[in-house]
């Protein structure tokens, strides 16, 4: 069937500002997604910084290194201890793993006092909070019930740099009703951070699982 | 009475509506199913025979060690081997063994003789690496069969590393492939029910790492 008249003329034009739009779209999308690509250093850059909160400088009450890192966390806490930040270290009690159960390796614990003792925390300044802990919602709610108890304190949480803005969000979160201060002191990896980590494929794993941990616990803990 | 092109407008709106209703249903009823399939996909495995050697990967020390030695008790294979890695700062302060220190003490811990559990002198940095070397073994001292013991979402993975590693190996030596047959057996993490791993938090860490660092290898 031909077209024709006046109902065909608007089918017409109205079929080609529908293309043409299409177009306007698909080359706005191939725009951005050059720039992306050119700005990529730039762009990944800013999305590691989002991720890290850096606010440690006025002296706390306690240091609280985080599990889940005992190759960097407590040799930072042991760190900012000797530099005056914070006169005591907290440290939470973990699952043990079959392998300390039989004997042949140190619980998580045992291993974060172990290096705060070999980098001069003297064994008096390090306090275990009690109540077993698996992840970093119920190390903020150990830290609220040890708290509670007093009538004001300051503490530095001290965890590797991605995990730092979840990990504000839950002590602050946790905390709220308490007279807290909180600080953060995010750990870097020696040669990684912000600025690089997606050459590497261990940290790029860490940022990407960060970017989901993060809303997930504003869903799963907000309410 | 609408023309051609109407007609075929109004029938490709509606066949788009069905396709985003049925793209919005699928997983609402085939969702389990679809992550079986996410971790089907990645949990790859290969029948069980017997080898010369067990060759536990440091993925999930609980289950893994466990595997192996099971392995070892059923008699699959006479030898276990562990590699070097290289030293973490842990163990540079004294506080924790060579990682391949303490899988022997855990391996022997659940029964395997320490005779029968061999450590090559190189430190080995990464899988392809560890498929490298496999590799020169074979090519020097003969065929070999290996019963891998990885972690299940970790499986693919570990068999595309090992096997880029093999093939850089034959290629040094002139060889279309190494004599070397790697068997998979893949062991859900602890804490994580392999037919149900979606139940537990560890589980969607598991299948999400792997996934990521299967794109990155993909995409590097």
């Amino acid at each position: 069937m031909s077209l024709s008249g006046r109902y065909g003329a608007e089918l017409l034009v109205r079929v080609s500002a529908g293309r043409w739009r299409r177009w306007l779209v698909g080359g706005a999308a191939v725009v951005v997604l050059v720039f992306v690509y050119l700005a990529r250093g730039s762009v990944l850059s800013s999305l590691g910084a989002l991720l890290i909160v850096d606010t440690v400088g006025p002296s706390a009450d306690y240091l609280v290194p985080l599990g889940g890192d005992a190759e960097t966390r407590p040799f930072a806490a042991a760190k900012l201890h000797a530099d005056g930040v914070a006169p005591s270290v907290l440290l939470f009690e973990y699952e043990l793993t079959e392998a300390s159960r039989l004997g042949v390796a140190l619980s998580q614990t045992e291993l974060y006092r172990r290096v705060l003792e070999i980098q001069g925390v003297p064994a008096e300044a390090i306090r275990v909070l009690p109540g077993t802990v698996r992840n970093t919602w119920e190390e903020a709610q150990s830290l609220k019930r040890f708290l509670s108890t007093q009538t004001s304190a300051g503490v530095v949480i001290v965890t590797s740099s991605p995990h730092t803005r979840r990990a504000y969000w839950s002590f602050r979160r946790s905390l709220q009703d308490l007279p807290v201060e909180i600080w953060m002191a995010p750990v870097r990896r020696p040669g990684i951070d912000e600025t690089n980590w997606w050459h590497d494929d261990a940290m790029t794993l860490v940022y990407l699982r960060e970017s989901f941990k993060l809303p997930f616990y504003w869903v799963r803990y907000a309410f | 009475m609408p023309s051609s092109v109407g007609r075929s407008t109004y029938v490709s709106k509606r066949l788009r509506r069905w396709l985003l209703i049925a793209i919005v249903a699928c997983p609402l009823v085939l969702w389990r199913p679809v992550l079986a399939g996410v971790q089907g996909f990645m949990a790859v495995s290969d029948p069980i025979e017997a080898s010369d050697f067990i060759l536990p990967l440091y993925h999930n020390v609980d289950a893994i060690s466990e595997a192996a030695a099971d392995l070892y008790a059923r008699q699959l294979a006479p030898r276990l081997l562990l590699h070097r890695v290289e030293s973490s700062r842990l163990e540079e302060v004294g506080l924790v063994s060579p990682t391949h220190v303490s899988w022997r003490r855990l391996l022997e811990a659940r029964g395997v003789q320490g005779d029968a559990i061999e450590t090559p002198v190189e430190v080995i940095r990464d899988q392809v690496e560890l498929g490298r070397w496999l590799g020169r073994l074979a090519i020097e001292s003969g065929p070999i069969r290996i019963l891998v013991v990885t972690s299940a979402p970790r499986s693919r993975l570990s068999r595309n590393t090992l096997s880029e590693g093999l093939l850089q190996a034959a290629t040094d030596a002139d060889m279309e492939a190494p004599p070397v047959e790697l068997l998979l057996y893949p062991v859900a993490p602890r804490g994580v029910e392999r037919s149900a791993w979606w139940r537990s938090r560890l589980g969607w860490i598991a299948y999400f790492d792997a996934y990521c660092l299967w794109l990155i290898q993909f995409l590097r």
